[in-house]
């Protein structure tokens, strides 16, 4: 079953087109990878997705419903979340607070805070954070600020994850973990994931599908061995 | 004569305390730096003077009609004056310096409309100004119920903050609105109480000045420079070390007073001013932000 479509969607701003025309399904359950060159609009096709930029044209569904029109936080709470390619941890709350703050706004249950905390460290448990829960967030590693940024995506009850390059700046071992980190909860949780990410090897080893963006244009999808032999992409990234 | 000069010092510091404390959520969670909010405590104190000189109200009973006509006045401004331009990508990016603009621009029109409505006479009632004594300090019962309101409220503020799970959405406003925005806060409806709990702590601080101040229309001015003294020292939107900041400012200021003359508390507050801004310009109780 889809859970994400999005149907021709364009964004201008001012004379650059940083998103042309672009479609895509996303399967439940599948990890979807964006790839692309820095500036190719893959972050702000996040950002549109998430509802915090306003497309110029196309429609956006998830689980069957429109998302047009609607705030970034309502959007979460139809099960949508995400992360940020720069972290933005809240640093002057501790580890667990900043995912109880998720779970109870995010989700579309209404709360009580024993509930929330529940499920806040079910998703630092998730992550691997669950030793650091009362640190706070700010004395956190790089490597654990991006654990967190998915901790907080997950605690909101997402069933769809938009990751934005968690990977950058890891060690081969951190990715490695990471790598795996995604797949279990894809496993676990029945989460469908949509990644973006610099390391190629991570992408093409995590990815079901690909779908390549160059200059804002959409130029080759499918499953990963079918998109490295694309013509289209080696031209783009071999010239 | 030293308790005495420390109980005023802790008096006024409560009192810049709870004042810097609306200003600071206001920019924290807005990023609007509001200079009218001292008139905002101008309003909360003739609306106290009025309802106990004609209508024989006490200020006790106008902290409460303050905070409801205050928080209105603040909805209202959000409303009218705010809400299209946070809502715009485009001018949301340029409100926080047309923000200046926007509050002088209300604060003039406060100023002059109070003028004209109640004249420029400076005025006063008497209330609670029996003198207790105890421990070689001599207090009246309004410096006590300042202080006790006062108190209540940062402290309340502080509480709210560190233990309640909506308090640690609007420190997440604060520090990062659109992480917020996307872990399901609704940033908006966060700013526009953050703007109406702004309003109406200042018009609270305006009752409690009231009881023990002459006021006139053009009292407010002071109060927003001493605001954003407090809110600079402690570090823009970091509300614990505002109230933290608005102590600091009390004691230097009783305590330099007492020290030279009257005449130099201007000096002395511009100069901690000037002296946090040349020398520790992300406030007392802040960490540098990185260049980038």
């Amino acid at each position: 079953m889809t859970i994400l479509d999005v149907q021709n969607v364009s964004k201008q701003f001012g004379g650059l087109k940083a998103l042309q025309d672009v479609s895509f399904g996303v399967d439940e359950g599948t990890i979807f990878g964006l790839m692309g060159a820095n500036g190719a609009g893959k972050t702000t096709l996040f950002g549109v997705i998430a509802g915090q930029i306003r497309p110029n044209g196309g429609s956006i569904s998830f689980a069957g419903k429109p998302l047009a029109g609607q705030r970034p936080d309502q959007i979460c709470r139809l099960g949508l979340g995400r992360t940020f390619q720069i972290v933005r941890p809240f640093g002057n709350l501790t580890v667990l607070d900043n995912v109880i703050v998720s779970a109870m706004y995010g989700s579309a249950r209404a709360h009580r805070l024993a509930d929330a905390t529940a499920a806040g460290r079910q998703a630092l448990e998730d992550v691997g954070l669950a030793p650091l829960a009362g640190q706070l967030a700010a004395s956190l590693t790089l490597s654990n600020q991006k654990r967190l940024e998915i901790a907080r995506a997950l605690a909101t009850g997402a069933r769809l994850v938009l990751l934005d390059e968690v990977m950058a700046g890891l060690t081969a071992t951190e990715v490695a973990g990471m790598t795996e980190t995604l797949f279990r909860l894809r496993q676990e949780r029945g989460l469908t994931i949509l990644i973006i990410e610099h390391v190629m090897g991570a992408l093409m080893n995590l990815s079901d599908r690909i779908l390549v963006l160059d200059h804002g244009v959409p130029i080759a999808m499918g499953p990963p061995e079918q998109v490295v032999a694309d013509e289209n992409v080696l031209k783009v990234y071999f010239g | 004569m030293f308790q005495q000069l420390l109980f005023a010092a802790v008096v006024s510091g409560a009192l810049y305390a709870l004042v810097a404390l609306g200003l600071n959520l206001v920019y924290g969670s807005l990023r609007l730096l509001n200079i009218a909010h001292g008139d905002l405590v101008m309003i909360g104190a003739y609306t106290a003077f009025w309802s106990f000189t004609l209508l024989g109200i006490s200020p006790v009973v106008s902290l409460a009609t303050t905070t409801v006509l205050c928080a209105a006045f603040g909805f209202l401004v959000y409303v009218v004056l705010l809400k299209r331009q946070l809502g715009s990508p485009a001018l949301a990016q340029r409100l926080e310096a047309n923000s200046l603009i926007i509050f002088y621009g209300l604060s003039v029109i406060l100023q002059n409309g109070a003028s004209l409505a109640f004249s420029a006479t400076s005025r006063g009632y008497q209330f609670l100004d029996g003198v207790h004594m105890f421990g070689g300090v001599s207090a009246t019962g309004s410096m006590l119920l300042l202080l006790g309101v006062a108190a209540a409220i940062t402290l309340g503020a502080l509480a709210f903050l560190r233990f309640h799970v909506a308090g640690w959405s609007l420190l997440a406003v604060i520090e990062r609105k659109d992480a917020a925005a996307v872990v399901g806060v609704n940033v908006e409806r966060v700013q526009m109480i953050s703007i109406c709990a702004g309003f109406a702590i200042a018009g609270i601080a305006g009752v409690l000045v009231s009881m023990t101040q002459q006021i006139t229309p053009f009292m407010g001015f002071p109060f927003t420079i001493a605001a954003f003294v407090v809110v600079i020292m402690g570090g823009l939107g970091n509300i614990a070390a505002g109230i933290a900041a608005g102590f600091v400012l009390g004691f230097i200021e009783t305590f330099g007073v007492a020290l030279t003359s009257a005449t130099y508390r201007s000096i002395l507050i511009y100069g901690i001013f000037v002296g946090v801004l040349l020398l520790r310009p992300q406030g007392l109780f802040g960490k540098a932000v990185q260049a980038r």
